[in-house]
């Protein structure tokens, strides 16, 4: 299933609260409305915090402000494709971006989900602490760009190696992550990007998402995350990469 | 389209001198079946979803040419027989020419100019325990190319045959005797990463026949292949343009016409030798 991620900032003179209430209350009724039987889910992600490059750098070498990531999965291409072409969807939705995201900045991908398997899983007899079931109610996502000079093939056999030997060497991650999710950028199918009025964008070619019960094991993700950046192989662009802490919001709801 | 100068290293290998030599006119009768106001009828085409067809014996009604398809997609089909040239020579030469830029032109030097696989690749490559076919399915070619619509960048993900769609249980003689495909996208070079690329299912299905093989080549434009079934992924309404499934039937005629009148030759001079030369 392709799933679209758009990740924004909110546009000059909107405060966040302004731009998180026009993101879900109007943007995501519009979206809600137009929704085709046809999308399997749009999930709304507020950041709560975040951070941007390492703490070796002297300065940001990238945009340091994300206010929400959105995710939207489909059945497969030709829904997505007619779902985003959809006269009313150009006409209503697609048009509504510039009234609350900063647009020429959203990093935009199509991607495909590839799931991980962590140790300790939400039960099944227990929905979880989040308003979308079975994946614990704090959420993580991380935006990795490929380093310099690296293929693209093996930058996520990279990926499966250092998360490999980050779970290892983190303990109080091991056992409180309940989810983890891979999204690998399908690199030949950015052609609705327009939708989000993108620009010259970053590329990022992985998007990781990690859940935890609740924002309390954050701290988790930054035991991995130290280990993952220890990976021998220069894969990632630290600098240009970054992370949110998020909170789910579901505007088009299906269970994952 | 230009050739492009070797550098003094590259003149300086053994195999520099297939670079140099004249190239091999294509065959005329394909040459006349593939011409830029002749597209065959998109009824004759065969669809990405029944590849398997390619295991029945005899031949199709299109084995030969291009058009565009009703939803937007470019097909072209070739069929290229190549006498004295067997699978083995193609085994070798699908893994060997992805080792080095001018290995890659030799294959059509107006056309091929550089090729590039990631270190993971490349070892693989020059492992002696690595089978031939193993070295060709998993690895990811990068290469430069001009199909006759300006260079271009090349992204191909050679795949099994199962993982192409093909029925395992059909894939052998006298229906099939190799496959060499997989999926992948081009972009034109030079532009922006965040450009849009144009995907595509390529398959080099080939045959024995009589004194050598055939190479009966399909591609699909628009399509990518997801766990073994192909998915249209160009926007409704979106058309390949014409010039770029011609552009490619044409290309892959004169490629093929050039590499199967030197293969025998160079595979007997090269086969055994370090794959590092």
């Amino acid at each position: 299933m392709p799933k679209v991620i758009a990740c924004s900032r909110r546009r000059p003179g909107l405060t966040r609260a302004d731009y998180f209430r026009y993101l879900q209350f109007v943007h995501g009724t519009i979206s809600h409305v137009f929704a085709r039987e046809e999308m399997g889910w749009y999930m709304q992600n507020h950041v709560i915090d975040g951070a941007f490059g390492t703490t070796a750098d002297e300065t940001h070498e990238q945009l340091s402000d994300r206010d929400a990531a959105v995710e939207l999965s489909f059945v497969d291409f030709p829904h997505l494709f007619a779902t985003f072409m959809h006269p009313d969807v150009e006409k209503w939705v697609a048009s509504d971006g510039k009234f609350f995201a900063d647009e020429r900045h959203t990093i935009f991908m199509i991607t495909e989900e590839v799931e991980k398997p962590v140790p300790n899983p939400v039960d099944t007899f227990n929905p979880g602490y989040g308003l979308a079931a079975g994946v614990g109610a704090g959420k993580v996502m991380q935006f990795l760009m490929r380093a310099d000079g690296v293929y693209l093939e093996d930058y996520y056999d990279y990926w499966n190696e250092a998360h490999a030997a980050a779970m290892a060497a983190a303990p109080f991650f091991n056992d409180n992550v309940r989810r983890v999710v891979q999204s690998h950028r399908l690199v030949q199918s950015d052609n609705v990007k327009g939708h989000f009025g993108a620009g010259d964008i970053p590329i990022y070619d992985g998007v990781a998402s990690y859940w935890f019960d609740t924002a309390d094991y954050f701290g988790a993700f930054r035991q991995y995350n130290d280990e993952l950046m220890k990976y021998p192989k220069p894969w990632v662009d630290w600098s240009r990469s970054f992370y949110l802490y998020v909170k789910e919001i579901p505007i088009h709801y299906k269970e994952r | 389209m230009t050739v492009r100068e070797l550098t003094p290293d590259e003149a300086a290998k053994p195999y520099a001198k297939y670079y140099r030599q004249a190239l091999t006119p294509p065959d005329p009768e394909l040459v006349e079946q593939v011409q830029p106001d002749k597209p065959i009828d998109p009824a004759q085409a065969l669809p990405p979803e029944r590849i398997n067809d390619l295991l029945e014996p005899g031949y199709m009604a299109a084995e030969t040419g291009w058009c565009v398809m009703p939803n937007g997609s470019g097909y072209l089909a070739v069929r290229n027989p190549m006498p004295g040239v067997t699978v083995d020579m193609l085994d070798w030469w699908f893994w060997w020419h992805s080792m080095a830029d001018m290995r890659y032109g030799l294959w059509y030097p107006p056309g091929h100019y550089g090729i590039s696989i990631s270190e993971r690749s490349r070892a693989r490559l020059s492992d002696p325990a690595v089978p031939a076919k193993e070295k060709i399915y998993g690895r990811t070619d990068h290469v430069v190319e001009d199909i006759g619509t300006g260079a271009e960048d090349i992204y191909i993900n050679f795949c099994a045959p199962d993982e192409l769609g093909f029925d395992m249980s059909r894939f052998h003689a006298p229906n099939a005797a190799a496959v060499y495909g997989g999926y992948g996208f081009d972009i034109a070079q030079g532009a922006k990463p965040s450009a849009i690329r144009a995907p595509a299912i390529m398959c080099h299905f080939i045959r024995e026949i009589e004194g050598g093989i055939e190479l009966r080549s399909r591609f699909w434009m628009g399509y990518k292949l997801i766990d073994g079934k192909p998915v249209l992924a160009i926007p409704p309404g979106v058309q390949v343009p014409a010039a770029v499934p011609f552009g490619l039937a044409n290309h892959n005629v004169h490629e093929f016409c050039n590499l199967k009148a030197f293969l025998p030759e160079i595979y007997a001079e090269l086969k055994d030798a370090d794959p590092a030369l």
